[in-house]
C-alpha cells in the first residue's frame, strides 16, 4: 500500500520534471511575464498533485493539466497581466519596424509580439496559444478552454486578426522566425 | 505536437506559429521546483477544508436549520452508533454519523457527516438531488443530476452551541479508497465565530489505519485510535461513517494551542 503511494509520487515527479519546460513556455505566452508564468505552472501542478491519484491513472493527464492551467489563468492572471502591462513596454504596437538579423532587434520583435498577445482578451489569447503554439486541434482546444469548438474558432480568428494588425508582423515572421 | 488535427491551421497563419515558438523561447525555463510543488500541493489539500468552511458560512443560513434538525441531542457522552454500511443503500436517503462531540467553554460542539450513496442511474440521481435540496445540501461540481451517478457525496458539519456550519463537501467515485498512511485532513477554529484559534482537526484515512497522531503548536500531541463498539463520541477516535469509503477522525487541540500536523502512525 505504501509502495503504491511511492509509485504514484514517483510518477508525479517524473511528470513534473518532464512537462515543466513546455508548461513554462505555454504559461509565458499566456501571462507575458516570467514570474507570472512560474506562478501559473506551479499552482497548476499543485492542483494536479491534489488530484493525482485520479489524474495520473487517466488516459491523458496532460489534457487535465492543460485544462487546470487555462482555468487558473482565466481566474487569476487577468488582473496581474493588466498590472504588468500598465507598467510595461510603452513602445507597444506602434514601434518602428526593427532592423533584422540583429539580436536586439529580434528581442524587440518578440517583445512586440508578447505585448500584442498580452493585449488580446484572455479567451482570444488562450485560443491563439493553444491552437498555434500548443498545436492542439480545435476539439482539444475547446476541451481545454471548456467551451464549444465554434467559440474556439471565433476566438482564434479574432486573436489572429489582431496580431496581424501589428505593423511589420510579416517581416518579423520571415526574418525573426524560429531559432 | 499533434498531427491528427481535424482542422489544420491555415497555412497563412504558420508564420504566427513560428513567431509564438520564437517568443516562447524567451522564458527562462529553470529547474522544475518539484519540492515546492509538493509542499504547495499538500497545503492545498488541507486548505480545501478551509475553503469549504468559508463557503459554508455563506450557505449557513440555508443549511444550518436543516442540518440541526438531524443532529442528535448529545449529552457529550453518547455512544457512537456503530454505522452500518448498507450494501445497497437507498441513494435518496442520507446516512448520518456523529464523528465527535464535546464541550468547550460550556458550549456543546459536535462534528457530523452526511453521506449519500452512489445513485445507479439518472432517475436515482434526480431523486437524490431532490432529497439533498430538502436538507439544504447542494452537491459540489454537479451541474446535472447525472454527474452524481456512481459517486458518493458527503457533507461534514460542525455544530457549536446552536450554530451549525458546513465545513466540508465533496463528491467522489464510489470506488474511491485510501490506502496505507494516506490521510487528508483539514483544520479550522472550533468556534464558528473565531478567526484564529485553529483547534479542530478533521480528517479521513484508510479503513486499515489504526492510529493518527495530531500534533499541536505547543509541541504536544494527541493520538487517536480506532473506536471500539462502546467508545463514546466524546472520546477522540477513528470511526467509520455509514456509506463512506474512508474512516474519519476528529482531534481537538488543547485550549491555547493550535493545529500543527496530522499523520497516520499505525
Amino acid at each position: 500500500m505504501g509502495d503504491r503511494k511511492q509509485a504514484r509520487d514517483e510518477e508525479f515527479q517524473s511528470f513534473v520534471i518532464g512537462r515543466w519546460p513546455r508548461l513554462m513556455r505555454t504559461a509565458f505566452l499566456l501571462t507575458g511575464e516570467q514570474h507570472a508564468a512560474e506562478d501559473l505552472v506551479q499552482s497548476t501542478l499543485e492542483q494536479a498533485y491534489v488530484a493525482w491519484r485520479r489524474v495520473g491513472s487517466a488516459d491523458d493527464p496532460e489534457a487535465y493539466v492543460r485544462r487546470v492551467m487555462i482555468n487558473a489563468h482565466a481566474r487569476k492572471h487577468r488582473r496581474k497581466l493588466r498590472e504588468f502591462l500598465a507598467r510595461g513596454d510603452d513602445s507597444g504596437l506602434v514601434r518602428e519596424i526593427a532592423d533584422t538579423g540583429d539580436r536586439i532587434a529580434q528581442a524587440d520583435d518578440r517583445s512586440a509580439l508578447l505585448t500584442a498577445l498580452a493585449q488580446l482578451p484572455p479567451r482570444q489569447r488562450e485560443a491563439v496559444v493553444l491552437r498555434y503554439w500548443e498545436d492542439l486541434t480545435e476539439t482539444q482546444t475547446a476541451e481545454a478552454m471548456g467551451c464549444s469548438v465554434g467559440s474556439v474558432k471565433s476566438n482564434a480568428a479574432k486573436g489572429i486578426a489582431k496580431l496581424r494588425a501589428i505593423p511589420g508582423l510579416a517581416d518579423m515572421a520571415t526574418q525573426g522566425g524560429r531559432k | 505536437m499533434s498531427t491528427n488535427r481535424e482542422t489544420s491551421h491555415d497555412m497563412r497563419d504558420s508564420d504566427i506559429a513560428l513567431l509564438l515558438a520564437d517568443a516562447a523561447d524567451e522564458v527562462e525555463i529553470g529547474i522544475a521546483p518539484y519540492q515546492a510543488v509538493l509542499r504547495g500541493g499538500r497545503r492545498r489539500r488541507a486548505r480545501r477544508w478551509a475553503v469549504a468552511a468559508a463557503t459554508a458560512l455563506v450557505l449557513a443560513g440555508s443549511s444550518a436549520t436543516l442540518a440541526v434538525a438531524g443532529l442528535p441531542g448529545g449529552d457529550g457522552g453518547q455512544v457512537a452508533t456503530q454505522p452500518l454500511v448498507p450494501v445497497d443503500a437507498d441513494p435518496s436517503r442520507v446516512l448520518q454519523t456523529t464523528l465527535a462531540t464535546g464541550t468547550d467553554q460550556g458550549s456543546k460542539w459536535r462534528v457530523l457527516i452526511d453521506v449519500w450513496s452512489a445513485p445507479r442511474d439518472e432517475k436515482q440521481a434526480e431523486a437524490q438531488r431532490a432529497a439533498m435540496a430538502l436538507r439544504g445540501e447542494t452537491p459540489p461540481d454537479a451541474h446535472n443530476a447525472s454527474d452524481l451517478i456512481g459517486k458518493i457525496t458527503y457533507f461534514v458539519y460542525r455544530g457549536y452551541g446552536d450554530k451549525t456550519t458546513k465545513i466540508m463537501e465533496n463528491t467522489v467515485p464510489a470506488s474511491d479508497t485510501m490506502t496505507g498512511t494516506d490521510l487528508i485532513s483539514g483544520s479550522l477554529p472550533l468556534r464558528p465565530d473565531a478567526k484564529a484559534d485553529v483547534r479542530l482537526v478533521i480528517g479521513y484515512i484508510a479503513k486499515t489505519a489504526q492510529r493518527v497522531n495530531c500534533t499541536w503548536t505547543n509541541e504536544t500531541a494527541t493520538v487517536v485510535e480506532k473506536a471500539g463498539s462502546a467508545t463514546g463520541t466524546d472520546v477522540p477516535a477513528i470511526r467509520s461513517a455509514a456509506g463512506s469509503p474512508y474512516n474519519w477522525f476528529v482531534c481537538v487541540a488543547p485550549k491555547g494551542t493550535e493545529y500543527k500536523t496530522a499523520e497516520v502512525i499505525g
